[in-house]
């Protein structure tokens, strides 16, 4: 890893590795699976749900990129998956199965079709 | 559902991977830190922070502000940044969210702070109960450190600032701040007088800026948008939001961070979704053991640190427990009083002899003994240890069994003078009956009492000898025709 040595490298090493973070760039084309994975979604099952994506999205060949994250807040409706996709709203699954995430590669990711059943509502006004 | 939350110190939790250091880059991550180095002076980072308005959010609400300017303005040649990410309410986990989604923005925050007070070294305590948190601040330290985000000389500066871990043994008065530092001397997790604060007398001896764990989380934010937007949030006397960790019988448990002023009903029954099973509300518990039960008519009360101390809660590090109407008032306290007689370290006598009585005298009326001056007595001993004990754990342990006998004392009656729990939760006051007009006599109840003390014959109605019923309630759990009730 490079050492920053002035804010001038930190701002360039950010448009750097922006590209392969979190953040989505507009017209990416890239697709995130952020799986919520605090204490509290790991105890859910969120492990195996992740573990089941990692392999449906290698089997389907979808070029989707998994984001283990930190507790989305939503505890009651763990394991949480959050589709992100570049220019689109993201999609909140919760009581995710290991069923239920296979069907999210095989009908969101593949097919294009939302999961209605599982979808959580959520609204949250940001920073 | 959550239209009214705001988000700030959860701004990152469920949208980065913790343990990349480039999500939180890229997120504008340690650009308040670099601002504070490279633009601004100690003082004027104080000063920010100060008009902020930004208060502890660890419990009692101090003004972060002026700790940090207390602390810069001790001189000394070394100076102390410690976290307390002890967090030990029952019900309480916005701490370790916070160091579980989002590490990096605790430790951007301490060494903003190391700056402005002028140390160079931070101790983040924290529970080794927490060890995925653990794990996850040790991995974002070593990050940090490679690209020299921390440690000697950061970003090529003049400011050095090395961060290390104190795992705590799982003691809650450790959560109090001098036992806290105590502890980490190496000494017994045991407080001591204050004066001297620790911004002025700290870990050993030295200038301490002492905040916990959501108090950073909201420093690099304010740094970076300005003191002004972080007042449009909440309210005059209480800028920001809160994050409150939803428990209990409500629906939808979880998570909150909303603007400070928002009424509780607001948490309870819109971003809660109210109580389960259409079960009534009956009083929502906030600020953990040291805080208090809010009854149903105050549930507009805006959430500040004032309003919910009037009302002789606290609002504590934001554990939130919301109950209905199966949940008995004195019961309650009993649990919490359990919980602090339970965890007193012992140093004074007010909260280590206070509380124990205060626990018999809740266990006595629980269990059917209690008498008409335990009442009168409960008060007055209550708030003898809130005047005298000497930390803040003695001084709000009596909160639980004080704010129930404000609110909720026809509870309390019932038990001492008929001898009953209206909740029906005090084992030793429960009794349970047949209805004769119900009872079909299938003998399902007589077959699975497990002390036999129903008897009847096959087609007849049954009886229960009350003298050997153990209370247990498996026979109301078994009836199919709902002819077996409390009372």
């Amino acid at each position: 890893m490079p050492k920053l040595l002035s804010w001038e490298d930190l701002k360039s090493y950010r448009s750097e590795i922006k590209g392969e973070s979190s953040l989505l760039e507009p017209d990416s084309g890239r697709v995130l699976l952020a799986v919520g994975e605090a204490t509290c979604g790991i105890a859910a099952g969120a492990k195996e749900v992740e573990a089941v994506l990692a392999k449906e999205i290698a089997k389907r060949g979808v070029n989707a990129q998994i984001i283990p994250t930190g507790c989305f807040g939503y505890c009651y409706a763990e394991p949480m998956v959050e589709v992100r996709k570049a220019g689109e709203p993201s999609v909140y699954y919760g009581y995710v199965t290991p069923e239920v995430a296979k069907s999210i590669v095989k009908r969101h990711l593949v097919e294009g079709r939302i999961l209605e059943d599982n979808v959580l509502h959520l609204e949250v006004e940001a920073e | 559902m959550s239209a009214t939350q705001t988000r700030i110190a959860l701004r990152n939790c469920g949208v980065i991977d913790p343990e990349s250091i480039n999500d939180y880059i890229a997120t504008d991550g340690y650009d308040a830190l670099a601002k504070c180095v490279f633009e601004l002076k100690p003082e004027e980072v104080v000063d920010v922070i100060k008009k902020s308005g930004l208060r502890g959010r660890g419990g009692a609400g101090f003004p972060t502000g002026i700790k940090w300017e207390t602390a810069m303005k001790t001189p000394s040649d070394v100076k102390y940044v410690l976290c307390n990410a002890d967090e030990g309410d029952p019900g309480a986990f916005m701490d370790r969210s916070v160091l579980e989604g989002d590490p990096h923005c605790v430790l951007e925050a301490m060494a903003i702070c190391g700056y402005a007070i002028g140390a160079s070294q931070g101790i983040i305590y924290v529970r080794a109960e927490y060890p995925l948190a653990v794990k996850r601040l040790q991995i974002a330290i070593d990050q940090a450190k490679d690209l020299a985000l921390l440690g000697d000389n950061i970003m090529g500066s003049d400011f050095s600032f090395n961060l290390r871990l104190y795992l705590g043994a799982g003691a809650f008065v450790c959560g109090e701040e001098t036992s806290l530092m105590n502890s980490v001397q190496g000494g017994r997790g045991e407080p001591r007088i204050k004066p001297p604060f620790p911004a002025v007398a700290g870990l050993w001896g030295k200038p301490t800026n002492i905040n916990n764990v959501e108090t950073y989380a909201n420093v690099a934010a304010i740094i970076r948008n300005g003191w002004e937007w972080f007042r449009s949030f909440g309210t005059e006397k209480s800028p920001g939001t809160k994050v409150f960790a939803l428990a209990g019988k409500v629906n939808n448990v979880g998570l909150v961070e909303v603007p400070m002023g928002t009424p509780l009903r607001t948490i309870i029954e819109d971003i809660g979704g109210g109580i389960r099973n259409n079960r009534r509300f009956k009083a929502v518990q906030t600020g953990g053991p040291s805080g208090g039960c809010i009854p149903a008519e105050h549930l507009d009360t805006p959430i500040d640190y004032e309003s919910l101390t009037s009302l002789g809660s606290m609002m504590g590090s934001g554990g939130m427990i919301v109950m209905d109407e199966d949940d008995c008032m004195v019961n309650i306290a009993k649990f919490y009083l359990t919980f602090t007689a339970e965890e007193s370290c012992g140093k004074c006598s007010p909260c280590r002899i206070g509380n124990q009585r205060l626990l018999e005298i809740l266990t006595r009326i629980t269990s059917g003994e209690g008498e008409d001056k335990d009442l009168s007595e409960l008060d007055e001993l209550g708030n003898i240890i809130k005047d005298t004990a000497l930390c803040g754990l003695g001084q709000s342990s009596p909160n639980p069994a004080i704010s129930t006998l404000r609110f909720f004392k026809s509870e309390y009656i019932a038990h001492v003078r008929d001898k009953k729990c209206p909740a029906g939760a005090c084992i030793k006051l429960v009794g349970f009956k047949v209805l004769p007009e119900k009872c079909t006599g299938c003998t399902v109840c007589a077959r699975n009492c497990p002390v036999k003390c129903i008897s009847g014959k096959p087609k007849q109605v049954h009886s229960i000898d009350q003298a050997k019923c153990i209370k247990c309630g498996a026979c109301m759990e078994k009836c199919r025709f709902k002819a077996i009730v409390r009372g």
